[in-house]
Parts: C-alpha cells; sequence; structure tokens
C-alpha cells in the first residue's frame, strides 16, 4: 500500500521516516555491548529493503562460561531490554540459519542441523532476503516453502535462480561453510545517542544512558580493559554540551558501577534545559596509563577574542552572551538575529537601505503636535518615507518574537539636540509617530 | 486639488505566472474604477492575459494598450508597447522568436533581435526603459538609438528609501541621452489587499517559504494601482502628464485583428464560392443517388446563400479539406456540435446527419446578427488522429498553424499544496492533509479535512492556508495545449498572437485559449479525438474481411427492432454514450423505438435536463400518465418533438424567440450566459426579461416560471440537439454491432482500449455471456492485437454461419512491448509454411529475439501452454532457455559438471529425473495469476469460487437481487469495479459491484460515506447490508452498513474506475 494510500484511509496517519544513519549507530553500538558476551560478532547492516538490522553472536566458545545457550540468550533478552530495545533472536549452527528463522519466527533454539533443517524447510521463500529475482523466480514455478526448493535438482536451480541464492541456501543448511566479516571495535570508544525526544529529568537520562554504558561495558570486555575515566556529554538545543566527567579510583568494566556513579553526578546536575542527545567518551583506558592530561588546563593565546569570550561565557552565563548576524527581513526588529557566540557571519547581506546602528528593544511612541512628531521639540523629517509592509503571515501568531504585520513609513528626522533618528508612523490603526532607532 | 490624469503603462497580470496577483479583468475594472486614462497589460514575453484584460476593459470603457515587459539576456529590462497593428505584429512576432528559442516555460531575447528592423528597434513600438538603480548611460544611448523619439526612461516610485537619489539619476541620464522621463507603477496587483497572496507567489517562484523568501519579497503593497490622488503626491505632475502623451499614440486595440482564411484550399480557377458551390454539388450526387429531396434543395441554397454573404467558404472548405484527407486515408470521422444543423456540412460529408430527418437550425451554426464564424468540431479516430495534426503542420507550416493553448489552473488540491508550502508547512503535514481529500470531496468539506489531518482551522496560519489556497484557486499556472483546437491563418500566424513550443516534441501553441479565441472571432478547426469512432472502424474493417466484401458505415441496416429491443433490456455495455450506469437506468424506462429516441436518450441522462424536472415530465407523457398541452401553436412549433418538455439547448433559445420576444441574438446571448450562471449567478436581468416577455405574450406566470427555471437547470451541461443527434448516430451503429456482430465488436473494442466505462474484463466477461467464443493468449496463435478467427465447426453447420471467436491478443499481457508481440507474431507467420508453428520456447526465444524478461511475462500469462505446459512448467522451462541478452550477461552454467564441487552441493542425495514435474497450480492460484498478468480470466470468475463462503456470510448474488420485492432487505457482495459521485447527487455515492452473475448498483448516502469512509475507499471486496430499491426494471441496493471483506481475495488485483 502506497503512503498516499494509507493516508486517505486514516487521515490522522502519524508517519516516522525511517533513519538509516541512526539504525546504525545503534546497531553499532549495540554490536560494542555484545562484546560482553563474546569477541566474536558479526553485523548485519540495515538495509533499506530489508525489515531490520541483526547481529551475530558465535556463541560457541563461551558456552561454558556462560552456563548454556539459555543462560546467554535470558541475559541477552535483559540486556536488550534494559537498554529499551526488543528482541527477536534464533540460535542455530549456522549463522545464515539462525538469521533467517530469528526474521520469520518466534524465538527458536536449534541444538543441532536436523533440528534446524526440520524448521528451516517450513520457511515461505517469499519472506527470505533472497535476491528479489530469485523469489520472483520461485514463485513462477509455484516453490512456496524452502523445502520445496530443495527438491528441486540444485544445478538446474542454480541456473535459474542464481548459484548466489543456492549458495545462500546451502549456507542456511550448514551445507557451505558461511564466513562473516567479523565486528571490529572500535579503537577509541566514543558513541553517540540521539534521544527520541528531548528530556528534562535525571532518572530519563539514567534510563537513556544505559544504552551507552551498556555499549561501553561490552566494548572494554572484548578488548580485556577496563576505564578509569569517561565523559558524559549532554547536547541540549542552541547551547554548548555539558560534560560531565564520570572518574573511576580504579580501571573497572563494570556497567553497575558506570551507572552508580552516573546516578550520583546527574541527580546533582541542575538541568536549565531539556537534553536532546547524549554522547560517551571513554577518554582513560587502563591499562593504558598517562593520558592526555590537558583538558583544564589553560594555556595558549590567553588574550585573544575566543579565550574572552569564553571568559565571559563562564562568568555572567552562557545565555547572556550572543553575537549578531543580519536576516533578511524587511521588517526591522526582525533584520537581525542573536547568534550563538561562537557561529561567525552568516553571511546574509543587510538591507540596503539606511538603518540605525541602535535599534530600539521596543519602539517609543513619540507625541505628536499639529501633525509634526515631537522629542523635545519638533523634529525635522530628513528622508522618506521608506515603506514597509510585511509580515502578514505571523499575523496572530502572538508568541514571544513575532510582531506580526507591520505597515508603516520610516523617516530619517533631525532632533532639536541635533541626533539624528529613525522614527515612523504606523500605518494601522489607532497610528501614531514612534521612536524606533538612534543612527548618532 | 483637482485629481491629475494617468495612464498606467507598465503591469503584469497573473499571467506571468507566479508574479502577477491579479486576474487581468481585476486589474482592467480597477484601473476603470480609479479613473485612469488607459492601462497597458505588460505581461513578461506574453500577451496570454490581454484578451481578458481587453474584454474586461471594453466593458467598463478603459482604454487598453497591448506591450509586453522583456529581459534581454544581458540584463536589460524594457517594456514594448504597440502603436498600431504593424507594431502589434511585430512585438508579437518578437515574444515568438523569444519563446521558440527557450524551453516551455523561458524565454530568451537578445540586443541583436533589435537590429536589421526597417527604421530600427521595433517598428510601431513604444520602449520604456525600466532602469535599475545603477543604470549605465550607454545602455539608455543605446536604447535611444535603436527607438529614436519613441523611448522613455521609467520612474517607479515604491516609497523605498533612496526614491529621491534614483529620481536624480535618472533625471541625469535623461539628460544624457536624450529620453524624456515617465512615471510607471510596475504593478503586480490590483490592490493592496493581494499583497499576502503577492508574497505568496514570489515564494512559490524562488521554491521557497514566505517567513524565509526575506528580501524577494516586495517591502510593501506599492505595486498595486494606486488612488490619483496617491499619484499625485508621489510624481512630479510633468511624468505623469507624460503617461498620457504616450497612451495617445498607442492607438492600437485588439477589435482591429481581422482574421483571413487559408487560400490555398480554393484551386486557381475558382473563386471560394464556385468551388464550395462545386464541392456541396458533387457531395449531393454522393449522398442522394436517387436525387435530392426538394426541402434538402431548399435549405442548401438557403445555406450557401447565408455562407456567401458572411464570406464563410473558405473556413468550410478548409475543414472539408481536412476530412477529405482523413477519408482518403481511411481514417472515420464525423463532425460534432452544431455543424450537424447544416446541410451543406452533410453534403461535404462533415456531418452524417441527414438534413431530411431533422428540422435544421442553421442560425444556431452561422449566424448574420452574430459577428463570430461558425465553430465546427470534427472527432476523428483517437489512433489515428495523429495523422490528421500532421498533415495540418505539413499543409500550412508552423508559422501558420498551431495549437490553441488551454490554461492550466490552480485547482483546490494544488492550491492547498503550494499555499501549505509558502507558508511553510512541513512537506509531510501538506501531505496528510491533501492525500486525504478524495475526489469527491467539495470545497466546503474542506475545514473539516483540516481537522481530520491534524491540523486546526481555528489557528492563524491555518485559517490563512485555507483563505489564500481560496485566493489563488484558478489562477492561471501554465499553459498547455487544446485537445485538438488549431488555429490556421492565410498570412503568418505570429504576426497575429505569438507561438510558443509545447511540452510535446514537433507541437506549437499560441498563447491564447479557446475562449480568447472566440472573443476575437479568430477560426479554429477542432481536430479531436474519440475512441468510439476507432472501435467502429475497426469493426467495420473486421467484418468486411469475414465477408469478403466491403462493409462500410452507410451499409449498417437502419431501424432494425433488434438493435432497439436489446438497447431496451439496457443491454449495453461497450455501446456508446448509453452504456454509463446511469444511462442503463434510463433505457428500460425510455424504451428507445426509433432513432430519434437514442437522440433524447443521449440528451436527457445529463445534469442539465435533470436539475432542470425535465426526466419525469417527459417519461409521464410518453408513457400516456400526463396531458401533453401546449400554451400556444407557436409553443407547439418548437416542444411538439419532445412532447412539450424542453430536452435541448436550441429549443431553450426558440421558445425564448417565439414565446417571450427575444432576437436569435439575445438567445444566443441567453445560451451563453447560461454557461456563466453557474459561475457568478447573475440572472436577474434574464429572468425578469423572460417572464415580462412571455406575460407580455399571454403565458401565465406559473408557465414563465417553469420555463425559466428549466432553462436554468440546462447551465453549462446542457446538450445541443444536433450535438445528441451526431451522437446517437455512434450509437445506433455501435448498438447494432453488439447485436449482430458480437464478436466483431468486442474484438474492436478491445483493440481500442482504454475507452468508456468498461476494463477489459468487463467486456469479455460480458461477451461471453452472449455467447461470444473467446480464447486465450497463445503464442502459438495470438497476434499483438486481438483477431477475430474462425469458430468451431459443428456438424450440421456450413462454414459461413458458423459465429466467429476472438483471439485475445498478445498486448492484453501487462508489461510487454508492442514491439515483442509484433516480432512474435511476424515470425511465426514466416516460418508457418514450412517449419510450422514453434517447436518449444527455445525455437520461439531464438525466433522472436525474445529477452528473459518477455519470456516471463509470456510464461506469467498462460501464453505458452501449447509449448511448455502450464504456468510453472512453462516458467520453469523459460527460465533455462538461452537468450540473446546472456551474452551480455553474467552466463549461467550450462552443465552440472561446471559448477566446483564442494561450492555449490546437492540439496539432497538422489537421482532427479531429467525432466522435472511440477505440480499443476490451483483454479485459485490460476485465476490470480491471470489477473496479475492479463486483468482479466477465461475461467471461473473470482467469485465463484469464494461464493460457498459469501452464502455463508448470507450475501446474495447480484442476479438474485432482481427476484427481490422493493423494499425488502438485502445484502451482496462483489468486487469494486466503479465509484462515482455526480455532481447532481447531492453527496450520493453509488458503487458498482461485480460478481459472477453481473453487476450491483449500490446508493450509498452521504451521512454514510462519511462514516465507513474506510471501506468505501479502501475495500476491493466490499459487502453491502441495505435495503432494495426497485422502480421498474431497474435495482439498486441503498446501503445501510458496508464490510470490507477484502481479505478474501488475498493477492488477486483488482482495479476500481472512479468518476466525478
Amino acid at each position: 500500500m502506497s503512503l498516499t494510500a494509507a493516508r486517505a484511509l486514516v487521515p490522522t496517519l502519524n508517519v516516522v521516516v525511517r533513519d538509516m544513519a541512526r539504525e546504525a549507530a545503534a546497531i553499532a553500538a549495540l554490536a560494542c555491548w555484545a562484546g560482553s558476551f563474546t569477541p566474536r560478532i558479526s553485523l548485519v547492516p540495515p538495509r533499506q529493503d530489508q525489515a531490520a538490522s541483526a547481529l551475530l553472536l558465535e556463541i560457541g566458545a563461551c558456552l561454558r562460561l556462560f552456563g548454556g545457550i539459555e543462560r546467554i540468550v535470558v541475559a541477552a533478552d535483559a540486556g536488550v531490554a534494559a537498554q529499551g530495545y526488543s528482541l527477536r533472536y534464533a540460535v542455530a549452527p549456522s549463522a545464515q540459519g539462525a538469521l533467517w528463522l530469528a526474521q520469520a519466527t518466534e524465538p527458536v533454539l536449534c541444538g543441532d542441523a536436523a533440528a534446524l533443517s526440520a524448521r528451516l524447510a517450513a520457511l515461505p521463500v517469499a519472506t527470505l532476503d533472497l535476491p528479489p529475482r530469485a523469489v520472483a523466480r520461485l514463485a513462477q514455478v509455484g516453490v512456496r516453502a524452502l523445502a520445496d526448493a530443495r527438491r528441486l535438482p540444485t544445478a538446474a536451480l542454480a541456473r535459474r535462480i542464481g548459484s548466489d541464492a543456492v549458495a545462500m541456501i546451502a549456507r542456511a543448511f550448514g551445507e557451505l561453510p558461511d564466513p562473516r566479516p567479523a565486528f571490529v571495535f572500535p579503537a577509541h570508544y566514543g558513541a553517540d545517542l540521539e534521544l527520541p525526544a528531548p528530556v528534562d529529568n535525571a532518572a530519563a537520562l539514567l534510563f537513556a544512558a544505559r544504552r551507552l554504558t551498556a555499549a561501553l561495558a561490552g566494548w572494554l570486555a572484548a578488548r580485556q580493559s577496563g576505564v578509569s575515566e569517561c565523559v558524559l556529554h549532554l547536547r541540549r538545543p542552541r547551547q554548548p554540551a555539558t560534560a560531565l566527567a564520570l572518574r573511576f579510583a580504579t580501571a573497572t568494566r563494570d556497567a553497575m558501577r558506570f551507572e552508580r556513579v552516573l546516578r550520583e553526578r546527574l541527580e546533582r546536575l541542575v538541568l536549565t534545559a531539556p537534553v536532546e542527545a547524549l554522547r560517551l567518551e571513554a577518554t582513560g583506558v587502563a591499562p593504558l596509563p598517562g593520558h592526555s592530561g590537558d583538558l583544564f588546563e589553560a594555556s595558549h593565546g590567553a588574550h585573544d577574542m575566543a579565550t574572552l569570550l569564553e571568559r565571559l561565557c563562564a562568568r555572567l552565563g552562557e545565555t547572556r552572551v550572543h553575537g549578531l548576524a543580519c536576516r533578511a527581513e524587511h521588517r526591522p526588529e526582525c533584520a537581525t538575529a542573536t547568534v550563538a557566540v561562537a557561529q561567525g557571519d552568516n553571511g546574509t547581506s543587510g538591507s540596503t537601505a539606511p538603518r540605525p546602528l541602535w535599534l530600539l528593544a521596543r519602539p517609543q511612541a513619540l507625541r505628536e503636535h499639529a501633525g509634526r512628531p515631537q522629542r523635545n521639540g519638533p523634529l525635522q523629517l530628513l528622508g522618506g518615507p521608506e515603506r514597509i509592509e510585511s509580515g502578514w503571515w505571523q499575523e496572530g501568531e502572538l508568541s514571544g518574537a513575532s510582531i506580526g504585520d507591520v505597515r508603516r513609513d520610516y523617516f530619517v528626522a533631525l532632533a532639536a539636540d541635533g541626533r539624528w533618528l529613525w522614527i515612523y508612523r504606523d500605518n494601522r490603526l489607532p497610528g501614531g509617530w514612534f521612536l524606533h532607532g538612534f543612527f548618532s | 486639488m483637482t485629481l491629475p490624469a494617468y495612464a498606467e503603462l507598465h503591469c503584469l497580470t497573473n499571467f506571468s505566472f507566479l508574479r502577477g496577483a491579479s486576474h487581468p479583468e481585476e486589474l482592467a475594472e480597477r484601473a476603470a474604477q480609479l479613473g485612469y486614462a488607459a492601462l497597458a497589460i505588460t505581461d513578461e514575453c506574453s500577451v496570454a492575459g490581454v484578451v481578458k484584460a481587453h474584454l474586461a476593459a471594453k466593458q467598463s470603457g478603459l482604454k487598453l494598450i497591448i506591450g509586453s515587459e522583456l529581459r534581454l539576456d544581458d540584463g536589460m529590462k524594457l517594456v514594448l508597447l504597440a502603436r498600431n497593428r504593424a507594431g502589434y505584429g511585430n512585438l508579437t512576432a518578437l515574444i515568438t522568436l523569444g519563446r521558440r528559442r527557450a524551453e516551455k516555460g523561458a524565454y530568451c531575447l537578445l540586443r541583436g533581435d533589435f537590429e536589421g528592423w526597417n527604421g530600427g528597434g521595433m517598428p510601431d513600438c513604444l520602449a520604456l526603459w525600466i532602469a535599475p538603480r545603477e543604470a549605465a548611460e550607454e545602455d539608455g544611448q543605446w536604447l535611444a538609438g535603436h527607438f529614436p523619439g519613441r523611448a522613455w526612461i521609467a520612474y517607479e516610485r515604491h516609497l523605498a528609501a533612496d526614491d529621491a537619489e534614483h529620481l536624480a539619476h535618472l533625471r541625469m541620464l535623461s539628460q544624457a541621452t536624450g529620453l524624456p522621463l515617465a512615471a510607471s507603477g510596475d504593478v503586480h496587483m490590483h490592490s493592496r489587499a493581494r499583497r499576502p497572496l503577492q508574497d505568496v507567489v514570489t515564494a512559490l517562484r524562488l521554491h521557497t517559504s514566505v517567513d524565509h523568501a526575506g528580501h524577494a519579497l516586495f517591502p510593501n503593497g506599492e505595486r498595486s494601482l494606486r488612488p490619483r490622488v496617491r499619484l499625485a503626491r508621489l510624481y512630479p505632475s510633468e511624468l505623469l502628464a507624460e503617461t498620457l502623451r504616450i497612451a495617445a499614440l498607442c492607438e492600437f486595440s485588439l477589435d482591429e485583428l481581422r482574421y483571413e482564411y487559408p487560400d490555398e484550399v480554393v484551386p486557381a480557377g475558382e473563386t471560394p464560392a464556385t468551388f464550395l458551390r462545386r464541392c456541396v454539388e458533387e457531395g449531393l450526387l454522393r449522398r442522394y443517388s436517387a436525387g435530392v429531396p426538394e426541402p434538402v434543395r431548399a435549405q442548401i441554397e438557403h445555406e450557401l446563400a447565408l455562407i456567401g454573404e458572411l464570406g464563410y467558404e473558405q473556413y468550410f472548405l478548409t475543414v472539408y479539406d481536412i476530412v477529405a484527407f482523413a477519408c482518403g486515408r481511411g481514417i472515420l470521422c464525423q463532425g460534432r456540435g452544431s455543424a450537424a444543423n447544416s446541410a451543406v456540412c452533410y453534403a461535404l460529408g462533415i456531418t452524417g446527419v441527414d438534413p431530411v430527418h431533422g428540422k435544421m437550425l442553421f442560425e444556431r451554426f452561422v449566424s448574420k446578427e452574430r459577428h463570430e464564424p461558425p465553430d465546427i468540431d470534427v472527432d476523428f479516430e483517437h489512433q489515428r488522429r495523429e495523422e490528421v495534426i500532421q498533415y495540418i503542420y505539413r499543409k500550412y507550416g508552423r508559422e501558420r498553424a498551431a495549437l490553441v493553448a488551454t490554461v492550466v489552473g490552480y485547482r483546490t488540491r494544488g492550491a492547498l499544496r503550494d499555499v501549505g508550502r509558502a507558508l511553510g508547512f512541513e512537506r509531510a503535514r501538506i501531505d496528510a492533509l491533501t492525500a486525504s481529500l478524495s475526489w469527491w470531496d467539495n470545497r466546503e468539506d474542506l475545514p473539516a479535512r483540516f481537522q481530520a489531518a491534524g491540523l486546526d482551522p481555528a489557528s492563524p496560519r491555518v485559517d490563512k492556508w485555507l483563505r489564500l489556497a481560496a485566493e489563488i484557486r484558478r489562477f492561471p499556472r501554465h499553459l498547455s495545449q487544446h485537445v485538438g483546437g488549431f488555429v490556421i491563418s492565410r498570412g503568418r500566424l505570429d504576426r497575429l498572437v505569438p507561438i510558443e513550443n509545447a511540452r510535446m516534441a514537433e507541437r506549437s501553441v499560441i498563447q491564447w485559449d479557446k475562449n480568447d479565441i472566440d472573443a476575437l472571432g479568430l477560426m479554429k478547426v477542432d481536430v479531436l479525438a474519440l475512441g468510439m469512432l476507432t472501435t467502429i472502424r475497426r469493426a467495420l474493417d473486421l467484418v468486411s474481411r469475414r465477408h469478403g466484401r466491403p462493409f462500410r458505415l452507410q451499409d449498417v441496416p437502419l431501424e432494425v427492432p433488434a438493435v432497439y429491443e436489446m438497447i431496451s433490456a439496457a443491454d449495453t455495455i461497450g455501446v456508446f454514450q448509453i452504456e454509463s450506469r446511469a444511462q442503463m437506468a434510463m433505457l428500460p424506462r425510455l424504451r428507445p423505438r426509433r432513432f430519434y429516441d437514442l437522440v433524447i436518450e443521449v440528451a436527457i441522462v445529463r445534469p442539465g435536463p435533470i436539475q432542470g424536472d425535465m426526466v419525469h415530465p417527459y417519461l409521464r407523457r410518453r408513457d400516456g400518465l400526463e396531458e401533453i398541452t401546449y400554451q400556444s401553436e407557436a409553443v407547439r412549433g418548437v416542444l411538439e418533438r419532445t412532447l412539450g418538455v424542453p430536452l435541448f439547448q436550441e429549443q431553450a433559445m426558440q421558445l425564448a424567440i417565439v414565446a417571450a420576444g427575444f432576437t436569435p441574438d439575445e438567445a444566443d446571448q441567453l445560451r451563453r450566459s447560461m454557461a456563466a450562471w453557474r459561475l457568478k449567478g447573475d440572472v436577474g436581468s434574464f429572468r425578469d426579461k423572460l417572464v415580462n416577455g412571455m406575460r407580455d405574450r399571454g403565458y401565465t406566470q406559473e408557465f414563465a416560471e417553469r420555463l425559466f427555471r428549466q432553462i436554468e437547470g440546462f447551465g453549462e451541461y446542457g446538450f445541443p440537439e444536433s450535438h445528441a443527434m451526431s451522437f446517437a448516430l455512434l450509437v445506433y451503429v455501435s448498438a447494432w454491432l453488439k447485436c449482430f456482430e458480437p464478436a466483431a465488436f468486442l474484438c474492436a473494442l478491445l483493440n481500442s482500449l482504454p475507452m468508456g466505462f468498461y476494463s477489459a474484463s468487463q467486456l469479455v466477461q460480458d461477451a461471453r455471456r452472449h455467447g461470444v467464443e473467446v480464447r486465450a493468449v497463445d503464442v502459438a496463435a495470438s497476434d499483438w492485437e486481438s483477431t477475430l478467427v474462425a469458430g468451431r465447426q459443428t456438424a450440421q453447420a456450413n462454414a459461413t454461419a458458423v459465429p466467429p471467436a476472438v483471439r485475445l491478443g498478445l498486448q492484453r499481457i501487462a508489461g510487454l512491448s508492442q514491439a515483442t508481440g509484433e516480432r512474435i507474431a511476424a515470425a511465426r507467420v514466416k516460418k508457418e509454411s514450412s517449419a510450422g508453428a514453434f517447436r518449444d520456447v527455445a525455437d520461439l526465444a531464438r525466433r522472436a529475439r525474445l529477452t528473459r524478461a518477455d519470456l516471463d511475462l509470456l510464461a506469467g500469462a498462460g501464453a505458452l501452454a501449447r509449448l511448455a505446459g502450464h504456468r510453472r512448467q512453462a516458467a520453469w522451462a523459460v527460465s533455462d532457455v538461452p537468450v540473446q541478452g546472456d551474452l551480455l550477461a553474467e552466463a549461467p552454467p550450462r552443465d552440472d559438471k561446471v559448477i566446483p564441487q564442494g561450492r555449490v552441493p546437492a540439496f539432497a542425495s538422489g537421482v532427479f529425473p531429467s525432466v522435472i514435474t511440477l505440480a499443476a497450480p490451483s483454479e485459485g492460484q490460476n485465476l490470480v495469476a491471470d489477473y496479475a498478468s492479463l486483468r482479466l480470466t477465461l475461467g471461473r470468475h473470482p467469485l465463484c469460487l469464494l461464493r460457498e463462503k459469501l452464502t455463508a456470510l448470507r450475501y446474495a448474488a447480484a442476479a438474485q437481487l432482481h427476484a427481490l420485492a422493493s423494499g425488502c432487505p438485502a445484502r451482496c457482495a462483489g468486487i469494486v469495479t466503479g465509484r462515482q459521485r455526480p455532481l447532481t447527487a447531492a453527496g450520493t455515492l453509488f458503487v458498482t459491484l461485480e460478481d459472477e452473475t453481473g453487476y450491483a448498483n449500490i446508493v450509498v448516502h452521504p451521512g454514510l460515506v462519511e462514516r465507513q469512509r474506510r471501506e468505501l475507499l479502501g475495500a476491493r471486496l466490499l459487502g453491502v447490508l441495505g435495503v432494495l430499491q426497485r422502480e421498474g426494471e431497474v435495482v439498486h441496493l441503498v446501503a445501510r452498513r458496508l464490510v470490507d471483506h477484502s481479505e478474501l481475495l488475498g493477492p488477486l488485483a483488482t482495479r476500481s474506475r472512479d468518476f466525478r
């Protein structure tokens, strides 16, 4: 069914577009986490034509360590659930077989080849990720289940659906070796997590961060290492990230310990704005000693502008220091925008018409005498009018920044005290004269 | 202060697409209101809006100037104004040059284009230079040199901060170049209230939203038509006065355009009059071999005299020439519309309605009072119309013939989509809103649709969205080509109107649409396409071939009772015009018995007569249930043939003449305004005139009122009798073919698809119910198209009495290309004499040079049955056949031994037979495959297989409904094959369900439509619980509840055709 058709049926349908990049990041993080079970992991990355990505864990070598298949499965299920995911799985002697079973059926444990064969034989070929042409061809000749395909002569079938498809089936049944590219654990650990919705309380943050700490634990396990320090970055909209350094007296890879320290830090943190993303970086990985220690050291170029701005931000608060940039807008109030300090000139050119350097935050009403505007005496109109009528689209949307539709005639005026003013006459009712800025 | 006089010389309309924000009419009316001395319409490289402005200006007494704004490729911006006819011709030729150089929608003009004209620049045109802020003196010098004494610098003041500096700069330029200054407005909107819409179109043009358009938006609303009192304050008075001097120099009016007919249709040595006379006499000999009947002769003389007086001979000869070409090529054609009122057209073979039959109303076609040329629309066979079009281009050349434009305007959905984008709504939101709009939704429902899409209609931005979308509706968006209207001229057409490139290569369009052409009295020939003509010609060809002698249109026997019996039983699937559900419901009530009944049938099932409440009185009178009375002898003369009930447009006109004292000219205006009423609701003046006129002549108020309501009901949907006659001819012929040559008729219909209301599946089912044998698609027997083949011999019958069968063509296989289908047929024929048919699939693939994909399609369609067995077996076989493409693609291993040991092991041990036998598909699986590939099946109907389940659910078959009495509760289920919501039905939706026994007609009332929208739109197999309603033999099921049973169909591919 096309999206259009679906919408015709359910007009209120809420559509979420699949984000392949985030999915790839999530499966990579899970692969790191899975390092706590086995270092031999392979990753089936997300593909547009596939419903889900997958992780392949080779657990033959660690069965004894964990005390059997069931225990591993239970631990994996709990670990995944703790990170807020749900698990579909199958355990089978062949990687391809396990993949297909996990995709197609309820959780299943196949201890040996015979059990696997029996399970696979019943799978409908239409649901498998065989090449689309092979699936179509099999449907044409009336093959529904894998068992039907197995009844056809291999070579003849290979000519029709391609030897790749035939080989895939053979691998699933364990009749061909199935080498898989091993997941390479990153040399440095640093993982991002975009939160599905902004979070403003510590408990929810802690829950979300579990995905990252779980992955870190897995990564450390696979490397046979521990961590003495890691940093959690909290990103909030339009603000610099906050870094929470988690230090451990001794190197560790105990997820519980991570969580305890993290909880303490988070509970003391005052969240000024909701957090929309997290990043966890392992900064001190043991047994590597003497990691860079100049993170908070003041150094070179103490007098440059950047340092000054950093200090201002630190003293006054980040929200109180900002830069100004031009915006292409006819309405003077909207022709400038405040931007973060770090952000430079955005390249937008301003109006070519004369604009005062100092614009009042709020226009001041001027007295009027004999039709002429007054400010400590009559004002002399020097240039104009410049008529500005714009902004109708914001009319009625009275949020803080919106001024709605304006209809004004602007003039440059000379005041009795010799100052040059920018004034306007409001053409909307009730009208009147206003001072909007100073040229000098 | 006295108001200064002013002429606006620079004004864009919304025909400068996504620039101007007002209709031409609005601008002209507003300029007149403000007391402007003149208004120039100067759209960008276009005159597409000028006729509309011209008509509005004429009405309000405003002087209109024709011009165009042009931006040369080096950035120089000029406004050219036409001084006189010659200047206008130069301007349209220049626009044509610029447009033909660029792709559709764009143009390109260079300074060099102004060289080489006699007198320099553009002779007889005035130029305004729209100088930019940083304008250079050299540009002014160039202009002064090319338009000596005819160029100005425009000062356009829009209250910018630097107006004074700009004016000073222009004065300096003026001094340096000698070009005088003049005021102008760069008008984009008729009123400053259009500012929001102006910003919206600007944002749309730049593919952004109003929030982000920034300085691209105009800073204020000054680009509107401003009151003169304001202009007096804004401009120096001498600059305003200059505009009048310029306007006075422009004397051209569109009324001066004189259309001249092409003259090569008259051979040397003849005058148009003598030649037309000769052609008509020759035609009469062909039409009446036994001598021309007296009334026809009189009619001919009457018409020729009028044609001669008005000088229309060349027009008739031009159309005759085109029709003669088509006949010479065996292309079936027939004139439609009011041309059927002309005996001359009949004699020339343009129309097929014998003047002996009806009462000719030639004045409806050609009128002395109306100063407009006649309009002959000719339908040609759909599939061969292109030959006719190319003939016209060949004969007259591209400088003299072009298609009329169609103005494609904003409709509700596009307006919502674009305005939503400009207001910065997210794409997903807009999609959600527009996707949930159904083809039947009315504009009044929009707020409800917004709500359903999760948008609050009361929020300010959503409110603006609604209001602006309503405002932009009907704004022109681009020019497209008319379906077939040609303008042909004696001289160069591009000096009459600019010609642009059309989207289709090899086509060109003028910048005016049909209404513009009509208003200016230009001649247009409509070369239209009609699918039914293709069907009829194909069927006649098939019949001729079978009988071994030519069987032509005129050989179809007339007034055969069996044909009328079939029609009266509503057995009319596939028959022209009377096959729709509404027509079928009327047939058993009207029971046509003669040709004129068909004319009435065609005309009566139309919104006009239905809304004017004429249908029931007519039927009651016909059935003798109501007395037929006439208010006077004059009325009897007009209405006698329709039993006193006006059914045709012509009758409404004639009544206005004989009963209310209208002149023929006024009556014609009445007809035209009928179309406009619906749009403007401006009926008062005609109503009074008509009702008073009739009362003065002694008719009762009540009769007058009723007549007026009936005329009003016609609206734009009234059917002219002449048109109904032309159509009724095709109705009769197609019905005769269905009745007596059903196999040929089916075959011709299948080869002419798509057309009409029915799918191939429905046509085949209907033919088989009538005993036509239909054979499956088969590579060993099928051609590309469906063919007529010899039927099965039975012992007793001789060869000619055996009814023929239809062999379905390879064409029916979805996805198969025509070239492939034709190669298969050709390869078979070539070898048939020697080697016989294809030996096997490999032989077929080699000889017809098939690709693997072709073979798959053939196997999927079951077309390989004779070569390779059932579908699965065929699919297995074709997938291993060597084909040409394999040489390039990865070659699959040919031999089992080639597969490396251990790479692909045998799945299981054991010896396989060399020939694999696959299980045959089940009936249901075959059905699904049939529908997927052919969209029809020759097997049992899908619902046969489901009947047991449906019976268990207590659903009746469609045929069983006919046995029930009116008012009975009933349940029926079927495949949804059509949904229709006619404008006349006040929100009621009609659904057609199909099952193995036929069709069930479902009526869904508006309340249920809203409640069960999901089932209505989504279900493929729909169950209906309702109450039976019966009117004579016509049975409807009025739905109370709908159930979606689509899951029972599984993957079966069904399709519904939805109509408004």
